[in-house]
């Protein structure tokens, strides 16, 4: 037992924390997104094709405008883009959430594949973004690696996870998300377009998921593939789901599994750890958090008589 | 056929044709002829006899997953969890199929082996049919955990337990050839096509049972249900687990038909294809045999097209995207969620 413990001081070491963190920022930027969509009570399936989307678009414009700000700024724009498809059916229509985020998972990795593939040519690689230099404060020990040696992407998702947090906490506008999420009747009777707040909802949602892409292909690698985000818009949603639609624990999320992937080569040596499994984590995780919902609510009512 | 079977056909009709005149644009603007693109999906999927052997391969699993969902969606539950169920029962089959070919006739072995496929899907939906049935967990998000965590469970395994013998991919070992499905002539069709109408039959005979009834009543109304003496938790597990059951037959299907070696590749979605095309089609039998037709022609005419003429296969899940969004315009109001 002490030796599994010492294996895995040495495991997680500043150097994993610190990439860590890096691998952590796309996925928290979509859950993010995920958040503030499905605190207005729609279930956002579609995110890995809203990043997709965000991915290609950020990578292209990146390429094309030669600045990786742009990209940035393009990534948001077509996941945003495909968010529109989202309130388009399932708020302005009322069609089936579940379908139609199947649909767009299937049309943003599609399209975002396919234009890859044609253009291929004219898409040549670039460096990605690199640290931003905060000269001595980046050579504290721990902070310095693990905080203060990342790019600006890192640093525009605490700022967005805050200012998320405040908005949906703090304004009118948070609280018709919440009030459209909890009871949209009630929430119409009391003079709050439901409508509206839910494309707003959605459209973010998007926008960050395609941030969060963009991070992948501009931020990170400077390059794009076939499915390159890998399944990280899934892992947003089982995030958010364990959270419980709070921003903060969300990043939490976000951190610890990141850490985990940074860790997973370095965990192969451990041999009591099946590697492999570590992804299914976040999803034991969910099914746990649900049944621990369904069992507070039934004592709850239990009580209640 | 009733009228909404025949309406919902026609739109899926509608929505492939509208899909279709989307991407001509797409493909014109990479610089490729439409029509020779089509001509190409055409003959690759449909256009010789050959063509359509090749899509019976695929149709055959898609639509064992999708007909077993149909009870389900009709009793008002919406596992998404078929491709994870598909996964581990196309393992499990595997597996069966190398432990008992050497002590079994080959017949027996394939039929073991398809018993154990089904088996293996419904006991991957077990857990979220009894969650569903007696704490009422919501079904959507716990089927959905599952698939993330068979993925994973079945990497682990075929990395470690499962792989097989000097095997330089991350897979099983092959199955023997005498436990592979047997052709029809000398076509690449082999016989699990005879599976297509034993189970169509299956879904359209039990609709029309009284229990058949029970189940479409619950779907509605569980207060109607509970009138006409249904057991509500019985039709959700035994419909989760029937949905689980189809599920594994299809990953069998899929190994002693198609792959013969379970890869780490397994999964291609085709389980979450198979509940859209069974939503959309409002869980009636006719517009969900129609989609899956379209769909299993659409992925293998894209393979022809990419060979012929270059054009990435990722056009086609453009084209599948674009037909599955149109379609949800249809079916506001009438499902949950």
């Amino acid at each position: 037992m002490t030796g599994l413990v010492a294996d895995l001081g040495a495991v997680f070491s500043i150097g994993v924390l610190a990439s860590g963190v890096r691998l952590a920022v796309p996925t928290a930027l979509a859950a993010i997104g995920e958040t503030i969509s499905q605190r207005a009570g729609i279930f956002n399936l579609g995110l890995e094709g809203m990043m997709m989307m965000g991915a290609f678009t950020g990578f292209a414009a990146a390429v094309a405008a030669d600045s990786p700000a742009v990209g940035v700024l393009a990534g948001g724009l077509g996941g945003a883009a495909i968010a529109a498809l989202m309130a388009l059916g399932a708020v302005w229509r009322g069609t089936n959430v579940i379908v139609t985020g199947f649909a767009l998972i299937l049309l943003g990795q599609g399209l975002a594949n396919f234009l890859y593939a044609q253009n291929q040519a004219r898409l040549p690689t670039f460096e990605p973004l690199g640290e931003l230099g905060f000269g001595p404060v980046s050579d504290v020990p721990f902070l310095g690696r693990v905080v203060f040696q990342q790019n600006a992407l890192f640093f525009l998702t605490l700022a967005a996870a805050l200012l998320v947090a405040i908005v949906l906490a703090r304004t009118r506008f948070g609280l018709e998300v919440d009030a459209s999420g909890s009871d949209p009747a009630a929430a119409t009777t009391k003079g709050v377009n439901v409508r509206r707040t839910r494309t707003l909802a959605v459209l973010s949602a998007g926008f960050f998921a395609g941030i969060g892409g963009a991070a992948i292909t501009v931020g990170s690698v400077g390059n794009f593939g076939s499915n390159i985000t890998s399944g990280r818009g899934f892992v947003a949603i089982a995030l958010v789901a364990v959270a419980r639609g709070r921003v903060g624990w969300a990043l939490v999320a976000a951190l610890m599994f990141g850490t985990l992937e940074a860790a997973q080569s370095r965990l192969q040596d451990v041999e009591a750890i099946p590697v492999e499994l570590l992804p299914t984590l976040p999803w034991i995780a969910v099914v746990l958090a649900l049944v621990a919902l369904a069992l507070t609510r039934r004592t709850r009512l239990r009580a209640a008589g | 056929m009733t009228a909404v079977a025949r309406s919902t056909t026609a739109a899926l009709l509608l929505a492939t044709t509208a899909a279709l005149c989307l991407g001509a644009a797409l493909i014109a603007a990479a610089g490729v002829s439409p029509v020779d693109a089509y001509r190409t999906i055409w003959t690759g999927s449909v256009g010789s006899w050959d063509a359509l052997a090749q899509t019976s391969l695929r149709v055959a699993p898609l639509l064992v997953m999708a007909l077993g969902l149909i009870p389900a969606l009709r009793a008002g539950v919406f596992t998404i969890g078929s491709e994870g169920q598909f996964g581990i029962g196309a393992l499990v089959a595997a597996l069966a199929t190398l432990g008992v070919a050497p002590h079994l006739p080959p017949w027996l072995a394939i039929v073991a082996a398809a018993g154990a496929g089904a088996a293996g899907g419904a006991a991957w939906a077990l857990i979220p049919a009894l969650l569903r049935a007696y704490l009422g967990v919501d079904e959507i998000l716990t089927t959905f955990a599952f698939n993330f965590i068979a993925l994973s469970v079945l990497f682990w395994l075929l990395n470690g337990p499962a792989r097989g013998e000097d095997q330089f991919l991350v897979q099983t070992s092959p199955i023997p050839e005498d436990t592979w499905l047997p052709t029809l002539g000398d076509s690449v069709a082999n016989v699990g096509l005879v599976l297509l109408p034993a189970l169509l039959l299956l879904v359209t005979v039990f609709g029309r049972t009284p229990s058949g009834y029970r189940v479409r009543l619950l779907g509605a109304s569980e207060t109607l249900a509970l009138a006409a003496r249904a057991r509500p938790r019985r039709i959700v597990v035994m419909s989760m687990l029937a949905a689980g059951a189809a599920a594994g037959l299809a990953g069998w299907l899929q190994i002693a038909g198609l792959d013969r070696a379970v890869y780490a590749t397994v999964f291609r979605g085709w389980g979450y294809l198979a509940l859209a095309l069974v939503a959309l089609g409002q869980a009636k039998v006719v517009p969900t045999v129609v989609g899956v037709l379209v769909f299993a022609a659409l992925q293998n005419g894209s393979e022809a097209m990419q060979l012929g003429l270059g054009v990435s296969p990722d056009f086609v899940v453009v084209v599948q995207g674009l037909v599955l969004f149109l379609m949800t315009f249809r079916l506001v109001g009438t499902q949950r969620p």
